[in-house]
């Protein structure tokens, strides 16, 4: 049994409590145990509150570290955009003694201390890494065959590279042989590691709406059934992007989403309400019914 | 600026693959990693600074990657950010986005609808978050006083909303 500190973040439990069901559905196969991070918050934002104050930014996540030190366990996250705060914060922190002391003396306010002895891990990490391919495909009893997935690694999973460490940045594997480990198809677009767009999103939504268009024109030229995704906010502009292009470009590419736990747990013969698959904007209920018959 | 970015764009000698490489630039047209960093190689970094088009970075980091020189053109835009941040100019989305992470701890508030729906996926209560925690390194920081938002008014606020 591997124990984590479960770091939630915030989109996920109080948005997509989609993903939070297929990783709590799923990981226990793995004998993976999820632990409470007692009191943590939002990671915070890796854009909007990098964006507006680095010194804001390391602190907060400093203290949803030590929450994690404090109980011994290596955290978890779900989301890009935690993995980039957290992670950079711990890489920053350790490498960075002035820094480090400095946010330390603001944690001391609040009686914690940032050590830096933990690992901050993005579950893709764990699957890819640890767990392997191979065992993936054992547990596989529902494979995925002839599904055709336009894989979206989202920027921070992989960049930057020096700090996040996994993967290749530009041409990475790693979610590709997790797909096909489920018996699907992985297939190939035209501008597979650009940006979903969704870091502007607040500040110019319709150029972040186009960098969107831009990825869905290329994965429907390739026909894919199905987008995968391994964060809420790439998700959401995937999702309710879609919505939004077929509003304001008189478009429709109905291209459902799905975070890559909730495809691993379809693989695993885990029922489509019970990972939440219900609260998508763009239906899955035809792509289901194609899988696995009206059950579905 | 820290002197640190002022030594770092030095090593710029103005290929344009950060721009080539930019999500922002294809699609916004106005926005140019390689001329943010001219602009301040050229001493008018203070113009940049007021720029609005500074905050169309989507922090993809393929500049990053890319950049045969290590400027780290996105860290150089987080710098620039930051300083305009400090001189009170910073999107208002961004602003809300902190104020909520001020109230709640969470970007997202929670609700009833929301503890509906994870009551019917059998997930457990979201955990409590430790909002004081968060306030308190605010205030610290500082970011309360520059995105002029006034933290014991909001406090006063949550409280009555409560009762
Ligand atoms: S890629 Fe690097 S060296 Fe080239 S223009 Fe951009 S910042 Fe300057
Ligand atoms: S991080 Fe910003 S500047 Fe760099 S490529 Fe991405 S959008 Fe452009």
């Amino acid at each position: 049994m591997t124990s984590y500190g479960f770091f939630l973040g915030c989109m996920i439990p109080l948005r997509l409590q989609n993903f939070e069901a297929s990783v709590r559905r799923v990981l226990p196969t793995f004998n993976i145990e999820l632990l409470t991070l007692n009191g943590a918050g939002c990671c915070p934002d890796p854009i909007g509150i990098q964006s507006l104050d680095q010194k804001t930014w390391f602190s907060l996540g400093a203290r949803n570290i030590a929450i994690a030190e404090e109980m011994g366990h290596d955290m978890l996250t779900l989301c890009n955009g935690c993995f980039e705060t957290l992670k950079t914060t711990n890489h920053v922190l350790i490498h960075e003694p002035t820094l480090k002391d400095e946010v330390n003396g603001i944690l001391s306010q609040i009686n914690r201390e940032f050590k830096g002895n933990i690992k901050v891990r993005h579950i893709v990490e764990i699957l890819f890494e640890d767990i392997g391919v191979e065992k993936i495909r054992e547990v596989v009893t529902h494979p995925l065959s002839d599904l055709k997935v336009a894989v979206h690694y989202g920027c921070h999973l992989v960049r930057p590279s020096e700090i996040l460490a996994f993967d290749d940045p530009e041409r990475p594997q790693s979610i590709d042989l997790l797909v096909e480990a489920l018996s699907a198809t992985s297939i190939p677009y035209l501008k597979k590691m650009e940006c979903c767009g969704t870091g502007i999103r607040s500040i110019d939504m319709d150029s972040a709406l186009k960098m969107t268009r831009q990825k869905l024109i290329e994965m429907k030229r390739v026909r894919a059934d199905c987008i995968t995704t391994v964060c809420p906010f790439c998700f959401i502009q995937f999702d309710v992007g879609q919505f939004q292009i077929q509003k304001n470009f008189n478009e429709e590419y109905n291209i459902p989403v799905l975070y890559y736990m909730e495809l691993l747990g379809l693989a695993m013969g885990l029922q489509p309400k019970e990972l939440g698959l219900d609260m998508h904007r763009i239906k899955t209920k035809k792509l289901l019914e194609r899988l696995f018959g009206s059950q579905g | 600026m820290p002197e640190y970015f002022e030594e770092l764009i030095k090593r710029c000698y103005q290929c344009g693959t950060c721009t080539g490489a930019c999500p922002s630039a294809k699609i916004t047209g106005t926005f140019n990693p390689r001329k943010i960093i001219a602009y301040m190689l050229l001493g008018s970094t203070d113009k940049m600074v007021s720029d609005d088009v500074i905050w169309l970075c989507t922090a993809c980091h393929a500049c990053v990657e890319r950049c045969p020189e290590l400027v780290y053109p996105s860290e150089v835009l987080f710098q620039l950010k930051n300083v305009a941040t400090s001189k009170g100019k910073f999107p208002v989305g961004f602003k809300e986005e902190a104020i909520q992470i001020y109230t709640t701890g969470t970007t997202v508030a929670l609700s009833s609808p929301i503890e509906r729906r994870r009551k019917k996926l059998e997930l457990p209560e979201f955990p409590a978050v430790n909002v004081d925690e968060i306030q308190k390194i605010m205030e610290l920081t500082g970011i309360d006083k520059k995105l002029e938002f006034n933290g014991s008014n909001l406090k006063k606020q949550e409280e009555e909303e409560k009762q």
